[in-house]
């Protein structure tokens, strides 16, 4: 194959990919910005495995027009924050109360009895999962190993942990992605231990 | 020569199949205890912004591109009666259910929050949503009512977002994301009509699937893979994909998935031809239809509306002979 014909084909491939639409995979984002595991363990004040006990929506106090639902989450594994045992009270805007229901696009679901992994910040003296449904992280344990659907992309700068971190179809194994956050949590301060050392939060 | 032009049909082959992918995965918004689709009843619902706007654009311009979004829908879901009408910003406007009317309010200052009102503490949202869309509706297990809207608003997060038209003179970035208003209108837009995402972000229940009966994949898999993955790059560049770069203008034209899904949610065949508009906008009274703890009353409310119209306009039929215009613009706007 001669350097024009080489060079044709480059050419070719460039205007197709181009024409695609398949150049250039941007982390920001407009309508829900994509959050790292980094960007989200910096938001985080508790980083946990658990398991959903309840979950229960009422109207927001004050209002007679907003739902929020509570999911009480038991702790079984602590990596920033909550401690082992203890239950904690995540938040998500929507759900129903009676009659009426709200949906508010981009906040997770949860079920009880549901295995999570938990990444929650602190907005108005109440707990949220980071980014919506982002900070929560279902565990599949349908395979045998429990795993969770996850992108380590932000997370490219973390030792290995020589558990395999390629994400597959299944997800990445829950080990892999509690040595990622375990890594994290040590590197990356949480708004209130920022706040306590005089940082930005 | 023979491999080069091999190689070229077989690029061109795989492009074409790209450009011709058929359509998968709209996804209805369901509720939450039966997991019925949602759906509006009315053929159309008002739209209105407060008329604070937002410090980064001319008012002008941002009702241009209320209407402009509302445009990139109307002119594609012929297959649907659902109509958006769109009315002025002539005041102020709060965010609740019970006014059945779809405002578009921009939130500004510090926090990405609804700000406190008649007593009540301010609700914060997420920092990285660029706008938030909440939709109201029966969540009555086994009755026909089950999944009916019975309203739904925007709020953009102008605290973290500089909403900008991509495409004409950026301003200066000032730290947040130069985010296309129109793009995000677009999506939003598709949320109220009653379209959920076209990935998920988190693991759905059972009974969320797309149109095809199958679950929604999940955003990051669908942005890695669709490279490789007609199916998913067709998923990606719908106006309801979750995520998208900064400055995306993709969103803004609503693809064939999202058009099909608006048809499926509101089938022409269906039309109940009754527009009414919003009784707050009517009268100009900011009437409380609602009742604390008794939250379907406005519910019943709108469907009594429904019925009335409906039966004054079979009266009307009979005293003419002949059908009435389906569409009233009472308001003159």
């Amino acid at each position: 194959m001669n350097r024009s014909a080489k060079g044709l084909i480059a050419v070719l491939c460039g205007v197709l990919l181009g024409s695609s639409g398949a150049i250039g995979s941007v982390a920001e984002a407009s309508v829900l910005t994509k959050l790292t595991l980094s960007d989200m363990t910096g938001r985080a004040e508790h980083v946990l495995v658990g398991r959903v006990e309840k979950v229960d929506s009422k109207f927001a106090p004050g209002y007679d027009g907003v739902i929020i639902t509570e999911v009480q989450i038991r702790c079984h594994r602590s990596i920033r924050g909550a401690k082992e045992g203890t239950l904690l009270t995540v938040r998500h805007l929507g759900g129903a109360v009676g009659e009426l229901g709200q949906k508010v696009f981009g906040e997770a679901s949860y079920q009880v009895g549901e295995e999570v992994v938990i990444l929650a910040e602190l907005r108005e003296g109440a707990l949220y999962s980071v980014g919506m449904a982002q900070g929560k992280l279902h565990i599949d344990r349908s395979t045998g190993t429990p795993r969770v659907q996850v992108d380590l992309g932000g997370a490219e700068l973390v030792a290995p942990t020589g558990l395999d971190a390629v994400p597959t179809a299944q997800g990445v194994p829950l080990e892999t992605l509690i040595g990622q956050l375990n890594d994290l949590v040590r590197r990356i301060p949480s708004p209130s231990e920022r706040a306590k050392s005089g940082q930005k939060p | 020569m023979r491999t080069i032009t091999a190689f070229c049909s077989a690029a061109f082959a795989g492009v074409f199949a790209l450009c011709l992918a058929p359509s998968f995965g709209f996804v209805r918004s369901r509720t939450a205890d039966s997991c019925n689709p949602i759906f509006w009843r009315q053929s159309c619902v008002y739209i209105q912004p407060d008329n604070t706007f937002v410090p980064d654009l001319a008012g002008a311009d941002v009702e241009r591109i209320i209407q402009k979004s509302v445009n990139n829908w109307m002119t594609r879901t012929t297959g649907s009666f659902f109509k958006l009408n769109y009315l002025p910003a002539s005041e102020p406007k709060s965010v609740t259910y019970k006014d059945h009317l779809s405002v578009v309010v921009f939130r500004s200052g510090t926090k990405f929050c609804r700000p406190a009102s008649d007593g009540s503490a301010q609700v914060c949202y997420d920092a990285s949503a660029a706008a938030v869309t909440t939709v109201s509706y029966i969540n009555k297990k086994g009755d026909p009512d089950d999944g009916l809207i019975v309203d739904a608003d925007i709020e953009l997060n102008a605290v973290n977002n500089q909403f900008v038209e991509i495409g004409k003179n950026l301003p200066a970035s000032d730290g947040r994301n130069q985010t296309d208003l129109e793009n995000t209108l677009t999506h939003e837009l598709g949320h109220l009509m009653g379209l959920d995402h076209t990935c998920r972000l988190s693991a759905d229940p059972a009974c969320l699937t797309d149109d095809q009966g199958q679950p929604r994949q999940t955003c990051d898999a669908i942005d890695r893979g669709r490279l490789l993955n007609p199916t998913y790059q067709a998923i990606y560049v719908t106006s309801m994909f979750a995520i998208a770069p900064q400055k995306d203008i993709e969103k803004r034209t609503p693809k064939a998935d999202d058009v099909t899904g608006i048809a499926a949610v509101s089938p022409i065949a269906n039309d109940p031809k009754v527009c009414e508009p919003p009784t707050t906008v009517a009268t100009g009274c900011k009437c409380d239809m609602g009742n604390r703890g008794r939250p379907p009353m406005s519910a019943l409310f709108t469907v009594g509306i429904a019925i009335l119209a409906m039966l004054r306009r079979r009266r009307h039929q009979a005293l003419l002979g002949q059908p009435e215009e389906h569409e009233r613009h009472a308001l003159g706007l």
